[in-house]
Formats: C-alpha cells, structure tokens, sequence
C-alpha cells in the first residue's frame, strides 16, 4: 500500500502539472519576446501566454533577468568574470569540440573547429572536455518550418534521420486530448534504453540517457499519446536516427 | 549593461568576421565574450544562489557550448537571445544532472521505477491527477505563485535560487508563494468533496 499523498504535496506530479504542454510556444520564441527580440505584436501575444502558464511565465521571468541585472551583489558578479578572465582568453578557456576527430577531416572542418583544436593544443584542458561532454544540450534552431514524419499517428519533428552530434531532445506535433505522452528511446536492436513522460510536445533527454548514446551509431525512439484517463489516443511511428559526428 | 538592443549589431559582426577569418577568430570571440560575461556571470550567480564558484563554473560552461555552437548561429535571432538559451540549458542541464540522483527523491512516497513500464492503471491514474492538477493550479493560482511552484518543482531550483532569478523582495521570499499556493490547493480540493479528493490522490 502506498500511503496517500494528497496532489499538491506531490513533487513527481507538480512537476508534470505545471510543465510546458503542447500549447506553450517554443522557448525560442519566450525569450526573445522577453529579451525584445521581436515585433510589439508578437512580443503581446507571447506574454499574453505566459501571463496564464506557470511554465512559460517562468520561462520569460528568467530570460528577462538576463537583460535586467539584479539580485546580486556588483562586487559578486565582478568576482565571477574574473574568474573567468583569469582562465584564459574569451570564454576563459578555449576548448575543442567535444568529438575528436580525423587527422584528414580537419580541412573539411568549419572555422571554429581549425582554431579551436589548435587552442586545445596548447592550453590542455582536459578535465573541461570531460565536463562539457557531460551535458549535451538540446539543438538550438530558429524560427522556420519543420519536417514531419508522417506514418504513424503522431508526426515526428525531431531527430530524425541523420543527426549531427547527440540529440538533446525528442520532439513531436501535439495530440488533441494528449494529457501525456510518453517517450521511448531504442537501441539497434529495438530494445528499450530509456525513456520518460512528459505533458509538452518535446523531451529533453537527461545527460545520464544522452550520455548513453554514440556517435556513429544507429537509435531509434517512438512517442504514444495518453489521454487525462491513461489511456493511448495515438502512437508515433519507430523513427530511426544515425548519429553523425560534431563536425560537419 | 548597456541595452541590448543597441549591441545587436555590434554582436553580429563580430560573429560574422569570426566565421570569415579563421585566424582572428579567436581575438573576435575574445571581444564577443567579453561583451557578454556580466550578463552571463549575474544571470549564472543568481541561478547558483550567489555561490560565486559555482556561477563560474557554470558561465565558463556556458561560453564553451557557445563556441562550440556558434559555427551554426544563423542570424534569426539576436545573439543576446541565442546566448540566453545556451545558458538556461547548460544550467538546466545541470539542474537535472544533480536530481537525477536517487538519494534527492521523495522520502514519504513511491516514485514510479524508471523505466516506462509501468502498469496501465497506474498510468491511468497519473495522467488523471496531472490533469486536475493542472487545472486546479490554473483556476486558483495566482500567476506569480504558479511561477515559483514550476521554477521548483519543475526545474528543480532551490527557494533562494528562485528568490534571486525573480527579484523577490518580500519578506519570506518564494517560500511565502509556496506555502500560499499550496494552502490554495489544498483548499480546493478539499472543497471538492472527499469523492474528487480521492480521484485526485494515489489509488494504489
Ligand atoms: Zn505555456
């Protein structure tokens, strides 16, 4: 018997109730309405959103903190970019991209990686190129239209197909009556390597699964769609990805 | 810090040169950065609570993911906004890094096992509650408290953290809005009759 735990008390389900849901527009669009990276009328009818959704009130509450300094000591935030000054140049430190690549690749490589894979030459920072492969964060894309994948009930957005570098998020057109979906990602052979639920139309996958997966390497991952009752409304088709390496 | 809108320019022609000369690129990118780590540096010391470490290391983070990515910033946004979104995900990254630990979950009740395999009822039975959930915290709400419960509980931040990230002055700070909406809650369903408060708990 599992002791009742009335709702509001419940971190597992608070975190699912006030998450995006496949309303909420893309947090592209919430920081740069936040940021004022946008048309007045664009901007009101995002903060119109948000104004009634716990999630991405949030969302442009914290971009907006990025435009507005606050909180925090002058002397404390001094303290943090010398330290970051005191690493190295720019950033701090010059770092490579996370994959180590071919000898012959390398005058195929963009600008970026030339001059930064020379920089890691020289600086050695290794334990840095640990951490930052850690947590790969999900692909950042502007605004523009997105190929679906059709087939199963549920359109795909993203990954799909071939891939450059690990995915950070599974993405997916919204289901009417979805209260759920529930996200499953396959290894070559079909078997189940992780997975979750989430109530928005994207999952971000956690460093622990992301760290899971390879570059040249073959996945596949499906979403279903559950309703308030749990039962399944729809169901994506099995869509398979190639993980390519970083560089292009 | 001066507007960003002003500094828009300025951000992309740096990118631009970068991308287009190699061997300055690193001198670029030292301005470009340079141009932005107060911003970064705040915004990272208010999300680690005013740990000054911390808020370094996760800055520092931050500038390695954009040098990595910005080869394929493609101008559709300002810089400043495309920044923004490398830093809430390396912290947000972060965030779920640190919960993801067995040891921080609940200790009063079961969380479902990791694994989607659930049994159908018990599905059933969350997506119900999140539903209510949902729309109890939508009907009873006031926005700034549902803003804290999901920068909480969704994102994980500490109270402190979240005290910092809104510029809450008050005299308790988030921990006022938590308990106030949760009382709210509370009331709510408790004003359904204990029929609706059983379908919105654990059936198990
Ligand atoms: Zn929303």
């Amino acid at each position: 018997m599992t002791p009742r735990v009335p709702p509001e008390e419940n971190p597992e389900l608070l975190a699912l109730a006030l998450g995006r849901t496949s309303e909420c527009p893309p947090l592209e669009r919430l920081a740069a309405a936040a940021l004022g990276d946008l048309t007045e009328a664009e901007r009101a009818a995002l903060l119109a959103h948000a104004e009634r959704c716990p999630a991405c009130g949030a969302e442009v509450a914290l971009a907006a903190g990025f435009a507005e300094p606050g909180g925090v000591d002058d002397a404390e935030v001094e303290r943090v970019v010398e330290r970051l000054r005191a690493a190295g140049p720019g950033a701090g430190r010059v770092l490579a991209f996370p994959a180590p690549r071919a000898a012959g690749a390398r005058s195929a490589a963009p600008v970026w990686a030339r001059w930064a894979a020379a920089a890691l030459v020289v600086l050695g920072v290794g334990f840095l190129w640990q951490a930052s492969r850690t947590a790969l964060p999900p692909e950042i894309t502007g605004p523009g239209t997105i190929d679906v994948v059709r087939g199963g009930e549920i359109e795909v957005e993203a990954p799909v197909g071939e891939v450059n570098g690990v995915p950070g998020a599974l993405s997916w057109r919204p289901v009417a009556g979805a209260a759920l979906y529930r996200v499953e990602l396959l290894d070559v052979a079909g078997d189940p390597l992780g997975g979750g639920e989430t109530v928005a139309t994207r999952f971000e996958l956690d460093p622990a699964l992301a760290g899971r997966l390879r570059e040249r390497a073959r996945y596949a991952w499906r979403v279903s769609a559950l309703d308030a009752s749990g039962r399944e409304l729809a169901r994506s088709a099995v869509v398979e990805i190639s993980i390519l390496p970083v560089s292009k | 810090m001066p507007p960003i809108d002003s500094d828009r320019q300025a951000d992309e022609q740096l990118v631009r040169a970068a991308q287009q000369d190699a061997a300055a690129a690193p001198q670029l990118l030292d301005e470009l950065f340079r141009r932005h780590q107060r911003r970064v540096g705040a915004w990272a010391l208010r999300w680690c609570d005013g740990r000054t470490e911390d808020a370094a290391d996760l800055a520092q983070e931050v500038f390695l993911r954009v040098q990595e990515k910005l080869a394929g910033f493609r101008f559709e946004s300002a810089f400043t906004t495309w920044l923004y979104l490398v830093t809430r995900t390396v912290a947000l990254n972060r965030a779920d890094a640190a919960r993801r630990r067995p040891a921080v979950s609940l200790e009063e009740h079961e969380l479902d096992p990791e694994d989607s395999a659930a049994p159908a009822d018990e599905v059933a039975s969350r997506a119900q509650q999140v539903a209510l959930l949902r729309a109890a915290v939508v009907a009873v709400l006031e926005p700034l408290e549902a803003r804290v419960l999901h920068l909480h509980y969704t994102d994980g931040l500490t109270l402190p953290a979240i005290d910092r990230l809104l510029g809450l002055d008050n005299k308790s700070g988030a921990k006022a809005y938590l308990v106030a909406a949760k009382r709210k809650l509370r009331r709510h369903f408790e004003g359904r009759g204990p029929g609706a408060r059983a379908a919105a708990e654990e059936e198990a």
